[in-house]
């Protein structure tokens, strides 16, 4: 076994701290939707991660994780493509790639670890690497921006970075799947309760919300396949969030982000108007920690969140 | 093939390995189909409203290569099971 990490160490090296945490220099995976179509997550990172003090250097010649459907129909090519993504980071010096998609780091974390448990994964990757000179050593861990967040930071460190709280803006968490399921690959909180996105909402001063639809399915992956049914799954999650007093949603995957904003107009003949506006977390944390709202992208958003947050005086 | 998830499939494995990343555009239309006017038209009000919000422009519509996306094009001719 070439792997620097043991396979059981995959599970707690989520968190572990990374010489890239002490260097506060990690390398940046940001996914393919967050530079098409969610612009704006990618933006509010990159100035959140300046105001954070910490440097991500963007991976610009890495490739799509496989978005779950290349994991599906060919997992090998998915596995080698997301090699291919570590030996760069490992080529600048790099422990640590944050993601700021669920559905990289679902899928990324999926293939490190199977790289990291067999040696026939890994030299099959290896192999195919070495044709373009590359080579994966087993030595990096992929996070999601949300655990840097809670682990390298901290929670009392973010909160005294707040210089614009949220004045008790009551705000929904949206896990979604891939940033949760399964905790065999994942294993940074519970599946089943997780509360770290509760946990920075808190932080930065607005209320979380507890709602029985927050780690449930947005339905994106099926919404070119059964659009009635991914706009229901949509329609019932927000349903269950503004019945409990949801003014707006917090999620960590720009998939779900694209799924909740675009989809709540659709879902409304079945299950009411609800128009709740989706935060890509970056976004409000980023808002709370002094960035102009302006500079965020609010109003790329499909509902703006802008008329809760002028409601709430958060924004003149 | 008239199955949608079997060309959704097919349309981003195609797309990742001409650009090296998922082109949300050509995905909607590989999907859905080219000729299936009545499809697209369903999906175009949610097109319109994001390109008039401006989260997809005509920039999004032509999405250039990652670089070495020859690298990722070796990874796939290595790998790939060829198709009917």
């Amino acid at each position: 076994m070439t792997a620097a990490l043991l396979p059981e160490r995959q599970v707690k090296d989520a968190h572990r701290h990374s010489k890239s945490a002490q260097m506060k220099k990690y390398g940046f995976f940001p996914g393919c939707v967050a530079k098409e179509s969610c612009k704006e997550l990618f933006n509010s990172t990159m100035l959140l991660a300046n105001k954070l003090g910490i440097e991500l250097i963007e991976l610009t010649a890495a490739s799509c994780c496989g978005a779950s459907v290349i994991n599906d129909t060919n997992r090998d090519i998915a596995r080698v493509l997301n090699a291919r993504t570590y030996a760069q980071a490992e080529a600048l010096g790099l422990d640590d790639v944050i993601t700021i998609c669920s559905t990289c780091t679902g899928h990324m974390r999926a293939a490190n670890k199977e790289l990291l448990e067999s040696e026939v994964h890994m030299t099959q990757a290896n192999s195919i690497l070495g044709k373009f000179g590359a080579k994966y050593n087993g030595g990096v861990m992929v996070r999601h921006l949300l655990w840097l967040l809670i682990d390298d930071i901290g929670l009392d460190n973010l909160k005294s970075m707040v210089v614009r709280p949220l004045n008790g803006l009551k705000v929904a968490p949206f896990y979604g799947c891939h940033i949760i399921r399964p905790e065999a690959v994942n294993g940074w909180e519970s599946a089943r309760n997780p509360h770290s996105l509760e946990d920075i909402i808190e932080a930065i001063g607005g209320e979380a919300i507890d709602y029985a639809g927050k780690t449930r399915c947005c339905g994106f992956h099926i919404q070119l396949e059964k659009d009635g049914t991914a706009a229901s799954m949509v329609g019932q999650n927000m349903r269950i969030a503004k019945d409990k007093g949801a003014e707006a949603v917090l999620t960590p995957c720009p998939l779900c982000h694209l799924a909740l904003d675009g989809y709540q107009q659709d879902a409304a003949a079945r299950w009411g108007r609800t128009d709740l506006p989706t935060f890509h977390l970056p976004q409000l944390v980023a808002y709370a920690l002094g960035i102009p709202a302006d500079k965020l992208g609010l109003n790329k958003h499909l509902i703006d969140p802008r008329r809760i947050m002028t409601e709430r005086e958060l924004i003149a | 093939m008239n199955e949608r998830g079997p060309r959704h499939a097919l349309t981003v494995n195609k797309t990742v390995k001409e650009t090296g990343m998922l082109d949300e555009t050509k995905l909607i239309v590989g999907t859905i189909g080219r000729f299936n006017i009545v499809g697209l038209l369903k999906v175009a009000p949610l097109g319109l409203r994001m390109g008039s919000k401006g989260k997809i422009g005509p920039a999004d519509l032509f999405l250039k290569p990652i670089p070495k996306v020859d690298e990722v094009r070796q990874i796939f001719d290595a790998l790939e099971v060829p198709t009917k």
